[in-house]
Parts: C-alpha cells; sequence; structure tokens
C-alpha cells in the first residue's frame, strides 16, 4: 500500500465533498465521492478505498447505513465519520455501527489529513467532542448499571460497560483538548499505550450490551423535550428495571 | 407571466369544483340506494310478520341486511376518517414548514445577507458563520433558549460564546453531564469566563477548548489554549485578571483553580469545585 490513503467521501452536500477533496490534496488520494447511500455502496465496491468520509446524516439512512452495506462484504474498508451534527445519539450510532472515530467539519485540513491517515492505519480517530460523548454514555450506563439490572446481565456485561479509572482518564484529557502525544507526555505512558486505550474504549463501545446504551440515547433525546414528555418517557426508560412507581 | 398565472388558476378552478361535484352526487346515489334497502327491508319484515310466516326467519333476515348495510358503510366510514386524518397530518406539516421558513429567514437568510456585505473581512465573516451555526444547532438540538433557567453547562455554553464573539477566537466546549445553577457555581463559571478571556486575547491560540464535567457532587472545568504559554510563577502583580478573577475567586467560593503553562506549550487552567462542601 502506498503512503498515501484511498479516500472515498461519502456526503449529500456537493460543495463540502468538493471542499474536503481540496483539503485532502497531497495528503490523500480521493478515488470517488458519494451523495447518497446507495451511491456510497457502489463506489466503495468499485474503488475499494482505504478510508471512507463519512457523513453521520444522509437523506436515505446516514452514515450507519453505508456501514451496515459495505462492511459485511469488504472488511478492509475503514471508516471515519465526519458531520455538523453534534446530536450525541446519532454519533454514538454510526461508532457502534463500525467508525474508526469522529471528527467535525469544522476542523482543519491539516487535522483532516492526519485523521485519515491514522484512521487508515488503523487507529481510532477521537475529537474532543467524541471523547465527551462518549464519556457521558458510559457515565450514563453506569448510572444505570448501579440500578437494579439483573445480577446475570451485571455479569455479562460489566467489563464492557465500564471504563477503566486510566481509559477515563485518557478520554478525559482528549475532551480537555490535547493530542494523542500530549496525553501521553502527560500521564506518563508511550503514545502507542494511549492509542491501545482509545481502541479499548472503541471496542467496548461497539461491543457493549445494547440496552445500557440505547437507554442512553433515550435519555439524551429526552433532555431537549419538554418537562411532561421527559417526565413520561423517563418513567418508561426507568420501567425497564425498576417497579413502576405507585400511583399518587 | 402574471397572464399565465391567471390562466393555470381558471383552468384549475372549474376542474376542482367538477370533481366535489361529482364526488357529492356518488355520495347522493349511495345514500338514495341504503335508504331504499331499509325501507324494502322494513316492507318485507312487515309483510312476513303480516303473512304469519316464521320469526326466525324475520331475524334471519335482519341480520343478513345489517351485515349488507354494513358491508356497504364501513368501507365508507374508514375513508372518510382515514381523509380527515390525512387533511390533519397535511395541516400539521404545513405548520411545520412554515415555520421552519421563518425561522430560516430571520436567521440564515439574514447572516447569509450580512456575509455578502461584510465578504471583505475575513475575520468578521468566521464570526458571522460561527454564531450563525451556534445559533441554528442549539435550535435544530431543540434546546430550551439559552437566556432561561440556567444550567452549569448553559451557562459555560453563554460565556463561551460572548467571549468568542468579544475576540473572535473558536471556543469548543464539550461537556459530561449537567446540574443547576448555583451562587457558587456561578462564580465557577465566571472564573472559566476569566480564563477563556485570558486564552483569547493573550495566547495567540487558533482555538480554545472548554471541558467541563458534572459528577455527583464535584464540579470540574478545563480550559486549554495552544498558544504561546507563560511562566505561571511569573505573572506581573497588576494582572488582577488570573490572581483575582480566577484563583481568589475560586477559594472564595471554596473551590480551587490551578494554571498550568509553559512559554511555548500553551496553558490549561483547571476549575474544580465540591457542591457537598459547606461550611
Amino acid at each position: 500500500m502506498s503512503s498515501c490513503p484511498r479516500v472515498v467521501i461519502v456526503d449529500d452536500h456537493h460543495l463540502f465533498r468538493a471542499g474536503v477533496r481540496a483539503e485532502l490534496a497531497g495528503a490523500a488520494e480521493v478515488v470517488g465521492d458519494a451523495g447518497s447511500v446507495a451511491q456510497a455502496v457502489g463506489v466503495i465496491a468499485e474503488q475499494r478505498p482505504d478510508v471512507v468520509l463519512l457523513d453521520v446524516h444522509m437523506p436515505d439512512g446516514g452514515g450507519a447505513e453505508v456501514i451496515a452495506q459495505v462492511a459485511g462484504a469488504q472488511p478492509q474498508v475503514r471508516f471515519l465519520a465526519l458531520s455538523v451534527s453534534d446530536a450525541p445519539e446519532d454519533v454514538i450510532a454510526v461508532i457502534r455501527a463500525g467508525a474508526r472515530g469522529y471528527v467535525t467539519k469544522t476542523i482543519s485540513g491539516a487535522e483532516l489529513a492526519a485523521a485519515v491517515r491514522a484512521v487508515a492505519e488503523g487507529d481510532a480517530v477521537f475529537s474532543p467532542r467524541l471523547a465527551g460523548f462518549v464519556l457521558d454514555a458510559f457515565a450514563a450506563s453506569g448510572r444505570w448499571a448501579g440500578a437494579k439490572v439483573r445480577a446475570q446481565d451485571r455479569c455479562e456485561d460489566a467489563e464492557l460497560d465500564q471504563l477503566t479509572p486510566r481509559e477515563r482518564e485518557v478520554l478525559r484529557h482528549i475532551a480537555r483538548g490535547y493530542m494523542y502525544k500530549e496525553v501521553a507526555q502527560r500521564l506518563g505512558i508511550s503514545v502507542k499505550t494511549v492509542e491501545a486505550h482509545v481502541s479499548a474504549v472503541l471496542r467496548k463501545l461497539q461491543l457493549s450490551s445494547r440496552h445500557e446504551l440505547s437507554r442512553w440515547a433515550v435519555q439524551r433525546r429526552i433532555v431537549s423535550l419538554d418537562a411532561p414528555e421527559r417526565d413520561r418517557l423517563a418513567g418508561d426508560a426507568r420501567g425497564l428495571d425498576r417497579p413502576a412507581p405507585a400511583a399518587p | 407571466m402574471a397572464s399565465a398565472e391567471a390562466q393555470l388558476s381558471t383552468t384549475r378552478a372549474p376542474r376542482a369544483s367538477r370533481w366535489s361535484a361529482l364526488r357529492r352526487a356518488l355520495l347522493l346515489v349511495r345514500q338514495a340506494l341504503l335508504t331504499l334497502l331499509a325501507v324494502a327491508v322494513a316492507f318485507a319484515i312487515l309483510h312476513m310478520l303480516a303473512r304469519g310466516l316464521h320469526f326466525a326467519a324475520a331475524v334471519a333476515l335482519v341480520a343478513v341486511v345489517a351485515a349488507l348495510f354494513g358491508a356497504l358503510t364501513v368501507p365508507w366510514f374508514l375513508r372518510l376518517a382515514r381523509s380527515l386524518s390525512f387533511e390533519r397530518s397535511a395541516r400539521i406539516r404545513e405548520q411545520e414548514r412554515a415555520e421552519l421558513a421563518a425561522h430560516l429567514h430571520d436567521s440564515v437568510l439574514q447572516t447569509l445577507a450580512l456575509i455578502q456585505k461584510r465578504a471583505g473581512d475575513p475575520r468578521e465573516v468566521a464570526g458571522l458563520a460561527r454564531r450563525q451555526e451556534r445559533e441554528l444547532r442549539s435550535w435544530l438540538l431543540a434546546r430550551p433558549p439559552r437566556d432561561g433557567a440556567d444550567t452549569v453547562v448553559s451557562a459555560l455554553e453563554r460565556a463561551a460564546a460572548e467571549v468568542e464573539e468579544l475576540h473572535r477566537v473558536p471556543i469548543e466546549v464539550v461537556s459530561v453531564g449537567d446540574g443547576p445553577l448555583d451562587a457558587r457555581l456561578e462564580a465557577m463559571v465566571g472564573a472559566a469566563r476569566e480564563a477563556m478571556t485570558n486564552a483569547a486575547k493573550f495566547a495567540g491560540s487558533e482555538r480554545v477548548d472548554l471541558y467541563a464535567e458534572v459528577a455527583g457532587d464535584r464540579v470540574e472545568v478545563f480550559v486549554r489554549d495552544r498558544g504561546v504559554g507563560f511562566d505561571p510563577r511569573s505573572i506581573p502583580p497588576d494582572r488582577r485578571g488570573v490572581r483575582d478573577s480566577i484563583v481568589g475567586r475560586m477559594e472564595r467560593h471554596r473551590g480551587r483553580a490551578e494554571v498550568r503553562s509553559r512559554p511555548g506549550e500553551g496553558s490549561e487552567v483547571e476549575l474544580a469545585m465540591e457542591l457537598g462542601a459547606t461550611l
């Protein structure tokens, strides 16, 4: 493989695809782009790129759908989510589908090129924002794990549902705006170890029991609703592992 | 152009009224048929009873007719209900569309117009774009308006937005957890604001990162830049920013502040407060 990763850009905004193409010039070889899920599946099958830059939201399904349709047939293709969408549950959904990282569209050209290279080499790319989402998701699932979940479930999921103190510390540093190299320096570990921690977090995120994280997503959605609706939904979500509150 | 439109509307209107007239006629026919059926049945039953026929036969006939009647009318009722709910959802969709259009007009289109006017000033344009992005994003995520009941995170986000606009350096806010704001936390937000202002004003950094974590009774805020950095021991005594507005303010409210920096390596201000700690 050449040192220049082959990239396909998937985004429903033509202007944005053109912009990314220009930014990556020299750092990566853009071998194709697509504006819809169907197009993307075709282009990826044809070009067999190293990295697919993937919009989280698209009219006919979005990034998670592309990964679902491609990953089985082409496990060597790696995905990096790139989006203006900040809804945490959507971003986490794409990561859980199999993306190796998430960066926001406001990222600079140089940073994007570095992220593409890292993903091409099999590393995980966590922007501060993604690190924040992940910490939030695991904090929430930890809270749920503390609730009355059946003992059997807990044994199976305990390790996947929680981050180790070291993983948390690494993620917190990334959320604070430190790059991997700086995190390594501050924690007195090697960059490789930082990468290993981040990959482990990614794996946990992808394998963790579905219900814990989907409950977190429900919680997140409720936060943006008005109070009565929130209470109703919160009651529903809680009802899964807690006895229903007595009627007033 | 105007005449073409007029023509269009004149050809369309009669066609629409013709359709509805046809529909009304069909309904009348159906009604007439149903009435006829009812009369015929009543007549048949009376006739049978008068001729002393079996009562059971009459009941059976009524049942058959009722079933027939049902078969004729039920689809009609269903269709009516469906068209009513379709109309309602169409109306709701139309309302939503109008609201969206109004919002985009007031926000995005105005900003785009401003950007065209100020095209010569890249800093100004970037600032306008970012402000619009922030506003649109919070609208899309349907967050309550920023000036409503305050939480720690919303107060920090607002402070970041203000500093960003004043000093034109993008500030990325990442947060985990949230909680209600009280007087001590307001002081903490004030200290964070000062830290952001310092970073934006003096560091020469391309962007500033703010990370806030509210976990149980503990609130932590980190403000980081990748700018020129400085030696924290050599802050001149007259620079009140760090000493009073950050460290002093946190200590007065039983919190803690730490400033980490080295020349050339950017800086980070760490603020921490235990909410349970009362004196």
